[in-house]
């Protein structure tokens, strides 16, 4: 064997090795782990893409849950600068054309709070 | 070798990816964003933060070692004359009181290639001394235009380049002379195929006088920056950023400034605590119970660049104190100092904190806020430690607990016209010839500019 094929040879088992390691079941994969501080909740907003003008309007975070507790508060803002709404839900009319975020804001029972947020076109 | 052998994963814990990473800013284009994790976790749920656009959610729960949520672009007003926006995007995972799992990425919004054309115009420089000679220069960004296209300028009884040629970087020049005597040239630039059109204002003054003029309403936007300590933190310290939108107006008499500051805005940053993130709300009833400042000041000189500095603002809202910037804050809501600000029927004034529910508190902001005198539309603060906030709080009952004490640190400032002079972006949207806070807070996003320096959640070098 030349000393040319030899470095290839090694250079080939280097290869090998790294290949078959790369494929091989992860040997320091930890167990599974939970948290152990509350949670944020998770809003869910549910809001039509679009709308006309003076068409009352359902927004809809009913969805809405917490992981390890509940949902005790939450407020909806229509993006119109109108006053913000109280609860997952409400319907809401839209005056002017224009594209609007909406958002929602959910607070857990242990304080914990989250938003979710979506656009609306409104059309004349 | 050895790790590729052993084949454990170099990942980080807690990664984050966002595809496309480019995308239109139309308002409604979406990039999917995606936390993952490296190591199997139950039960978890993954918070997530933009600096642009509107995040379908701010959480969104770990399956299968993933959490996902939406971006919903910014609006292309949000670009201003920006060729782009970088928006940084950031997710956390909280798994004990002294664990926290943090992952970065980013994106980048461009302007859409679909709609009408859109104008920007700038002189460069705003105003100049009449009979001092030369020429103003005129910058036109054009979007959506053809390169080569034509735009026609019209500025009535100046003398001015008739018309200017879209380069293939959308960008057109054209001049404007300094005429001999002063006034004001209004300058107006047009797509003719589509009729969009620019304006802006150059003054032309006599010598001796300032070259801007402030009188008028101007959004001031400060991201300030706080940080916060508590025991009930963690990790404690934590630094946040926390904008305010205050609506300045000002009369201008020679290099005299007669200033009013009212506050429209104030967004508590969350804090993540023993017991998880908590927040506070301030209501309507808080604002109007902020009262309006009134200062008086001189500006050093009437050239572009000069510098802004009002003297600092001290705010005590909730209580009556003889020394508003020194005393000590009330600690009991019996306190003779402590006043019902909000008229409520609650001593001082009401705050909604996400874990105790309304609070009842006094507290004092002490704000300083400078920069340089760009023209008479912009006054920018761009050197961190432009805006220092401070702010203390006092609560009454349990909730102080969950209150940090607060330390201002340097941030960015900028105070933009909102009133539609001078061609300025105009916010009276019902035309009722003022500029309210609502509208204020409309503008601000559309004119905003600078980006606050970047504030590591654990305070980074600040701790």
């Amino acid at each position: 064997m030349t000393r040319v094929s030899r470095l290839l040879d090694a250079r080939a088992v280097l290869v090998a090795v790294a290949l078959v390691g790369a494929t091989l079941p992860c040997a320091c994969t930890p167990a599974p782990r939970a948290p152990t501080v509350n949670q944020p909740p998770l809003p869910v907003l549910a809001v039509p893409s679009s709308a006309r003008v003076g068409e009352p309007v359902l927004i809809d975070g009913e969805a809405s849950h917490d992981p390890g507790g509940a949902v005790s508060d939450a407020h909806l803002l229509f993006g119109d600068g109108g006053d913000p709404a109280t609860g997952l839900s409400a319907e809401h009319t839209w005056q002017a054309p224009g594209l609007y975020l909406v958002e929602l804001y959910v607070v857990d029972n242990e304080g914990a709070a989250a938003r979710a947020r979506a656009r609306i076109q409104i059309t004349p | 070798m050895l790790a590729l052998a052993a084949g454990c994963p170099e990942a980080p814990p807690l990664s984050l990816t966002v595809e496309p990473a480019t995308l239109a800013a139309d308002g409604l284009t979406r990039a999917v964003v995606i936390a993952r994790t490296r190591d199997p976790i139950e039960g978890a749920v993954v918070s997530f933060a933009a600096t642009g656009g509107a995040l379908s959610s701010s959480t969104a729960a770990l399956v299968d070692g993933e959490a996902t949520v939406e971006l919903v672009a910014p609006l292309e007003r949000e670009l201003g004359r920006s060729p782009e926006r970088a928006i940084a995007l950031s997710a956390f995972l909280q798994l004990s009181e002294s664990e926290r799992l943090e992952a970065t990425a980013g994106v980048v919004a461009l302007p859409p290639t679909d709609g009408p054309p859109l104008l920007f115009l700038d002189a460069e420089p705003p105003a100049a001394v009449a009979g001092s000679g030369g020429a103003v220069v005129l910058r036109v960004l054009a979007r959506r235009v053809a390169a080569g296209a034509s735009l026609t300028i019209d500025v009535p009884g100046f003398d001015a380049d008739a018309s200017a040629t879209v380069e293939a970087d959308g960008s057109a020049v054209a001049a404007l002379q300094v005429p001999a005597t002063p006034g004001d040239a209004t300058v107006t630039v047009t797509e003719p195929a589509s009729g969009a059109t620019a304006l802006v204002v150059v003054r032309f003054v006599a010598e001796g006088e300032p070259l801007y003029d402030l009188t008028g309403a101007f959004a001031q936007i400060g991201p300030a920056r706080v940080k916060l300590v508590s025991g009930a933190l963690a990790p404690n310290p934590q630094c946040a950023i926390a904008p305010s939108i205050i609506l300045a107006t000002f009369v201008q008499a020679g290099l005299d400034v007669q200033a009013s500051y009212r506050t429209c805005d104030v967004t508590f940053p969350p804090v993540t605590s023993i017991v998880g993130t908590i927040t506070n709300q301030a209501t309507e009833a808080f604002y109007q119970a902020i009262p309006v400042v009134e200062q008086q000041f001189a500006l050093p000189n009437g050239e572009l660049g000069a510098e802004y500095a009002p003297p600092p603002s001290i705010v005590v809202v909730g209580a009556a104190l003889g020394d508003p910037e020194h005393e000590a804050l009330p600690t009991e809501a019996e306190d003779p100092r402590v006043e019902d600000t909000d008229g409520d029927g609650r001593p001082g004034v009401t705050v909604e904190n996400s874990l105790g529910g309304l609070q009842n508190i006094v507290f004092r902001n002490i704000g300083y806020a400078g920069g340089q005198v760009r023209s008479s539309n912009r006054i920018v603060g761009d050197r961190p430690g432009d805006l220092l906030a401070t702010t203390e709080t006092s609560v009454f009952g349990i909730g102080g607990a969950f209150l940090p004490d607060t330390t201002a640190l340097g941030s960015v400032v900028e105070l933009v016209r909102i009133d539609g002079r001078f061609g300025a972006w105009d916010a009276d949207v019902d035309a009722d010839g003022a500029i309210s806070c609502a509208e204020a807070k409309d503008a601000a996003a559309a004119v905003a500019e600078l980006v606050a320096p970047d504030t590591p959640f654990d305070c980074g070098e600040e701790r």
